[in-house]
């Protein structure tokens, strides 16, 4: 999946007066690629990361998807796009806290109208790529900071998206568990050839991507 | 079909993860709500529909045909009486008389200045007693003595608060109006147009209606007492076999005999101000009601809303990753709705097993009638909806409003 910006321009009011986040931002990332985004903190890197994944539409400008315009689309058509060709790992691990790791995993497929026994399947294969095939039945508050993590990514990863966004998944997980979430990302994107986009802004971890762009003031230097 | 089915699994976890002691609590407030939607008006509307079926099953029967104004009798009685006994919608009638007279006791004895007259005026009922054993179950309103038979001669039974050894003080009438010292075996004075005949108390009735306040002989001694040549009663209370419709009954005798007589349903005999209370009552309860409604209704919101403000973040990372809202309003809606619909089953089961054959068994005493909680499935099916629709908005507009704010808000907590 092909994804290019067009002069994207983001601004928040902030304190009643309108601030430019993203300054005209022209970004093109090649299919199959792993894209790091760097920066310091108030760089811009997560509003970027948020235009790019559809989470949030820019003040200006374009972001292209396979030469579509992501703008034109609807609401519900960019739920249904991230749903189908996206996946997501956030910072804290966010899984709900009322479904087991299976079933976090296996909602997205059914979101999709996948059979609730073949999403369960699916959803186990998932868990096992992560090497927590035997937690499947854990709730979150029974599993880990670094096991929940993975679990994100196998949902992240369960619909075979073409995508992948991580938002500093590392920033809430000791040194160790860090490594391991990482070398597990970069395994599924070489596994998958997914296309993936990760923040980090640990200088040690910048090293695992193909690329790496550094964010400044809303701007790539 | 996914919106539902994704629903609902997400519900069921909620629910299921929820702590057993909110799940009871708020059970629990949805069944006290619909038990006191259906116990306040089942009182409610029960005094009046008591008082109105103790009326039909106790003194009118289904259709009363009664003398017109200012006539003594229904005329040509007979004609009508054969009319009767050849429709087969009729179950029985009973023909009564009605005979003005002074009741005296204590007529034997000299009084002393300060002792009371032991006088008073009623209207004495002559009744055949088969027929009034059929269409009203008279005899089951006797608490001394026995109801009359046929054949009995200058027997007379009174209802008990016309006694001043069987009246309750203040229920009826003041102690001065009472037949003063008259128990079952004991004689009185009755005085019909001035000529006065002894008559011996076989029993004592009750019913808490008009039973408590006449007097009854048989109609051969009312017929007597009136010197009657003709057949012609007072009045008729007529019985229908079940399923007659008592309107068009009461309407077909009318065109025959509203020349000669007052035709009406026991709803109309009445006055129509049994109806009427118990429409009021019905409204009353309603409005009554509704606030119950509202209150749970608010309970659940609050409930539903607390839950959805505290997982704003995990909405958000939900609609993130492609989920529907659809899907998490509906989780919400049906979370609602379980709770509302337990609450309904429990309410009813406590309803069926305990409360209603409880009051079976012990009606409320009050002084005019024995009151049964009055249950109508038409309208308990109404408050199901009530309840129903009412979670329904309580689970949806919370989830609605979380909804509304866009993904990264709910995310980030903005």
């Amino acid at each position: 999946m092909n994804l290019q910006t067009n002069k994207i321009i983001k601004s928040y009011v902030i304190g009643g007066k309108p601030t430019q986040i993203l300054k005209g931002i022209d970004l093109s990332v090649q299919s199959g690629e792993f894209v790091v985004l760097s920066g310091k903190s108030g760089a811009g890197k997560s509003t970027l990361l948020y235009q790019l994944s559809l989470l949030s539409r820019p003040t200006s400008g374009q972001v292209l998807v396979n030469g579509i315009d992501m703008a034109t689309l609807s609401d519900a058509k960019r739920s249904d796009f991230r749903l189908r060709k996206f996946g997501f790992v956030f910072q804290e691990f966010a899984l709900s806290r009322d479904l087991s790791a299976l079933e976090n995993v296996s909602l997205p497929l059914m979101c999709q109208g996948v059979s609730f026994k073949n999403s369960r399947q699916r959803a186990q294969s998932a868990l096992e790529a992560v090497e927590l095939g035997h937690r499947s039945d854990n709730y979150p508050e029974q599993l880990s900071g670094g096991e929940q993590q993975r679990v994100a990514i196998a949902r992240a990863i369960v619909t075979e998206p073409e995508l992948l966004f991580a938002d500093e998944p590392t920033a809430s997980l000791d040194t160790k568990n860090s490594e391991n979430v990482l070398q597990i990302i970069k395994q599924l994107q070489k596994k998958l050839g997914i296309t993936v986009i990760m923040i980090t802004h640990e200088e040690q971890y910048k090293t695992i991507g193909d690329r790496v762009i550094e964010l400044e003031d809303g701007k790539l230097i | 079909m996914k919106t539902l089915s994704v629903g609902s699994l997400l519900a069921c976890k909620a629910i299921k993860r929820t702590s057993l002691i909110s799940k009871i609590f708020i059970i629990m407030i949805m069944a006290m709500t619909f038990l006191n939607l259906l116990v306040v008006r089942g009182v409610l509307v029960g005094i009046p529909d008591s008082s109105l079926k103790n009326v039909r099953a106790d003194e009118v029967g289904d259709v009363l045909v009664s003398r017109l104004e200012g006539k003594n009798e229904i005329e040509q009685s007979y004609q009508l009486f054969t009319n009767l006994d050849q429709d087969n919608q009729v179950a029985a009638y009973s023909p009564r008389y009605r005979v003005s007279s002074i009741l005296e006791s204590d007529y034997g004895r000299t009084k002393k200045q300060t002792e009371n007259s032991s006088r008073r005026s009623v209207i004495l009922f002559g009744l055949n007693p088969e027929a009034e054993k059929i269409v009203t179950g008279f005899d089951r309103f006797i608490i001394d003595g026995r109801f009359l038979q046929k054949g009995d001669s200058n027997k007379i039974v009174l209802g008990k608060g016309l006694l001043s050894n069987y009246a309750t003080p203040g229920e009826n009438f003041t102690d001065e109006e009472l037949l003063q010292n008259v128990n079952v075996q004991d004689k009185i004075l009755v005085t019909v147009n001035g000529q006065s005949t002894e008559y011996e108390v076989i029993g004592i009735s009750s019913n808490k209606g008009q039973a408590d306040n006449r007097a009854y002989i048989t109609d051969t001694q009312a017929r007597l007492l009136l010197s009657k040549t003709n057949p012609d009663t007072a009045e008729i209370a007529i019985r229908l076999q079940s399923g007659v419709d008592i309107d068009v009954f009461a309407d077909n005798l009318r065109s025959q005999y509203g020349d000669k007589a007052k035709v009406e349903t026991y709803i109309q005999a009445t006055g129509q101000f049994l109806d009427d209370i118990k429409t009021i009552f019905d409204y009353l309860s309603g409005f009554i009601g509704i606030i119950g409604v509202f209150i749970a209704s608010i309970t659940i919101f609050i409930v539903i809303f607390i839950n959805a403000m505290s997982r704003k973040k995990e909405i958000g990372i939900m609609r993130a990753i492609g989920v529907q809202p659809g899907i998490i309003m509906t989780s919400y809606i049906i979370q609602s709705m379980f709770y509302a619909v337990s609450g309904i089953a429990v309410a009813l089961v406590i309803f069926g097993y305990i409360i209603e054959p409880y009051f079976v068994q012990n009606p409320i005493d009050f002084p005019f009638t024995d009151v049964y909680l009055a249950v109508d499935s038409k309208i308990t099916l109404i408050y199901v909806f009530i309840l129903v629709s009412a979670a329904f908005l309580a689970g949806f507009i919370p989830s609605r409003i979380v909804l509304k704010q866009k993904i990264l808000a709910l995310i980030l907590g903005r």
